[in-house]
């Protein structure tokens, strides 16, 4: 009996042990109106419906990783500019970095907004699709500010989930 | 006297020589010729006259003297100045005394009806005036006067009384300057004739309307309508009749002469206007797109330049009844909706031979080009996409036609005037076909569409990590179980 214990207690610690090492400190930024202070940052990802309120680093951070967070793919180009496209991935399924695990709740017109140095964009969802995952996703590139989300399908891990978006007039 | 005007005398002398056929017939057939017996009445005191026979240079002097017959005291003329009145000669009426012609008999017919006892001419003296001016007519190689006394010197006098018979004399047979004419008039229009001879009030018509020497017609209906108007010199009551004998110069006893007739005609015709409207890059009558040929508006000008009325156009046509004879021209004041405005002039004319105007005009639906751009390929090595179709929906969802990119991954599309939904049909493997494209038709611009489909890369989003973790985890804690 004493040994079962004594199993049960090793594999609690050893689960402590884990979950410690996978939670992260938030380090969520002070947002006061547009404005970003943490270094490093350059914006912020709101979706109020799924809950979704986080950070997104400079394309060329250590940060900027899929792994560690919402990664903004090198082929985005920034709504500063006139014609841009912001093409944000992220890890959905379980774990704390799985920031689209609720990607597919979200509908039509629903709204994103998009914090970016200091601007805020308003993006409401166009088109919500799937494709096989291979690797690639293939998207329609708009005149507008565009915005596309991508993580793996909730229902099919062998399928794609892409939502595109136009910025909302 | 113009040309005209003696080409109507000549008509009235042939309606006067009928007339008096007629008046001889109306004799014959009315039984026997009347019988009268006349004698010489009273002097008309102060009026001396002279008739000199050229022939046989013999002079006649006479104070002035009426004849009259014995039964009725009415007063006749004398017909032959050189021959003698034989008291108590019998007469005989006739239509045709000796030695007149039917031009001498009209003209002596109208001196004795528009001579003495005519309205105001009631003194005697015009019974003298009367006479003189029918012996001139009767015998023209004699040489009539009036002389200062009984076989005096010649004396001009009565000159404006002479004036005044032969003025109506020839008024009588004047006829109005538009008799015999024929008029061509569009229906529902008004005609104001007007008498340039100034004697349509002499004459009668119970269905016209005869007011300050003109003449008004209005509200009619397409036809010809003769208008006959007539003279009617109803002054005596009684007819005007020649007497003859064998033993006593010839007589005319006054009377109202025949009536006049004369006539115009008016000939009524409808006229169109009939404007159809097509479209011109199809000449048909079905609009382009969704455009509408109705709504055009013209504007109808005369040759003045003075705009008459705006044509609306309805079910592709505008029509104008009974516009009048006359030049005009048509200029579009505004195009259907989704149509260019015609800036040309359409002159054209409304004649009595050309009195349906079928006018079909064309408007050019505004139409614009579309070009599909369509590329596909990572974001930096876009490549055109060939043989990519697209249909063309139209607003009542209706495929209109279907396009296709070219090796240049180039599909062009002339759209008329509307609104189209522009839908990717097939797209290269792995790639998303775009979304349906809106175009707008309102105006001419090339519009072009960059398609853009892009593959990249992503990476693997699946947290595989945890899944092993929590396998691992119920495998030991089935085996501690």
């Amino acid at each position: 009996m004493i040994k079962k214990t004594l199993y049960i207690l090793t594999i609690l610690l050893f689960l402590l042990v884990f979950s410690l090492s996978t939670i992260k400190i938030s380090s969520e930024p002070i947002i006061t109106n547009t404005t970003i202070v943490q270094k490093e940052e350059i914006g912020k990802i709101i979706i109020n419906k799924i809950n979704l309120k986080r950070n997104l680093y400079d394309i060329n951070s250590p940060e900027n990783n899929v792994e560690k967070n919402i990664t903004i793919l090198k082929e985005s180009i920034p709504p500063t500019e006139k014609e841009s496209i912001m093409i944000l991935a992220a890890h959905s399924g379980t774990g704390k970095i799985a920031y689209f695990n609720e990607l597919d709740k979200l509908e039509l017109n629903d709204s994103i907004i998009l914090l970016y140095k200091n601007k805020k964009y308003i993006y409401i969802v166009k088109n919500i699709w799937e494709e096989e995952k291979n690797g690639y996703i293939s998207f329609n590139k708009e005149k507008r500010k565009q915005l596309i989300l991508t993580t793996c399908s909730p229902t099919n891990n062998k399928k794609q989930l892409i939502i595109s978006c136009i910025e909302n007039i | 006297m113009n040309p005209v005007k003696k080409k109507g005398g000549i008509f009235i002398k042939k309606i006067n020589i009928f007339l008096i056929i007629l008046f001889t017939f109306f004799i014959s057939l009315n039984g026997k010729a009347k019988t009268a017996n006349f004698y010489e009445a009273e002097h008309i005191n102060g009026i001396y006259m002279n008739k000199y026979n050229v022939v046989e240079k013999t002079i006649y002097y006479q104070t002035a003297r009426f004849f009259r017959n014995r039964e009725t005291n009415e007063f006749a003329y004398c017909l032959e100045p050189f021959r003698f009145f034989t008291d108590g000669s019998p007469y005989e009426s006739t239509i045709t005394p000796d030695g007149l012609s039917p031009e001498q008999i009209n003209t002596i017919a109208k001196i004795a009806h528009f001579g003495y006892g005519y309205k105001n001419h009631t003194e005697p003296k015009w019974y003298a005036i009367t006479q003189l001016m029918i012996w001139k007519v009767a015998e023209p190689t004699g040489d009539y006067y009036f002389t200062d006394k009984l076989n005096g010197n010649r004396i001009t006098a009565y000159q404006d009384e002479i004036n005044e018979i032969n003025n109506l004399v020839q008024n009588y047979a004047t006829l109005p300057s538009f008799a015999n004419k024929t008029y061509n008039l569009v229906e529902d229009k008004t005609l104001i004739i007007e008498d340039e001879n100034e004697v349509l009030s002499l004459y009668t018509n119970d269905n016209l309307k005869i007011e300050n020497n003109k003449i008004k017609l209005e509200n009619l209906k397409e036809g010809t309508y003769e208008y006959i108007l007539t003279k009617k010199e109803e002054f005596y009551n009684k007819p005007l009749i020649f007497y003859q004998s064998n033993q006593s110069q010839n007589l005319v006893q006054t009377g109202d002469i025949a009536n006049i007739e004369t006539k115009f005609t008016v000939n009524i015709q409808k006229t169109y206007l009939e404007i159809t409207k097509i479209d011109k890059d199809t000449l048909s009558i079905i609009p382009s797109g969704n455009a509408s040929l109705d709504g055009a508006i013209y504007e109808l000008f005369n040759e003045n330049n003075e705009k008459l009325k705006e044509l609306t156009i309805k079910d592709n046509q505008s029509i104008v009844e009974n516009l009048d004879y006359g030049n005009y021209y048509l200029k579009e004041k505004k195009a259907g909706i989704g149509y260019k405005l015609d800036e040309k002039k359409y002159e054209f004319s409304v004649t009595k031979e050309n009195n349906k105007i079928e006018l079909i005009l064309e408007n050019e639906v505004i139409k614009k080009r579309i070009i599909i751009e369509k590329k596909y390929g990572e974001d930096n090595n876009l490549k055109n996409e060939n043989n990519i179709s697209f249909i063309v929906i139209n607003e009542k969802e209706i495929i209109i036609d279907t396009i296709t990119t070219n090796e240049l991954g180039i599909a062009e599309i002339i759209l008329p005037y509307g609104e189209y939904k522009i839908v990717q049909q097939n797209t290269t493997e792995g790639y998303q076909k775009i979304d349906p494209i809106t175009i707008d038709v309102k105006d001419e611009l090339d519009e072009k569409i960059e398609c853009k489909d892009l593959k990249i890369p992503v990476p693997n989003t699946y947290t595989e990590k945890e899944k092993k973790f929590w396998k691992l985890l119920i495998q030991i804690l089935l085996i501690i179980l």
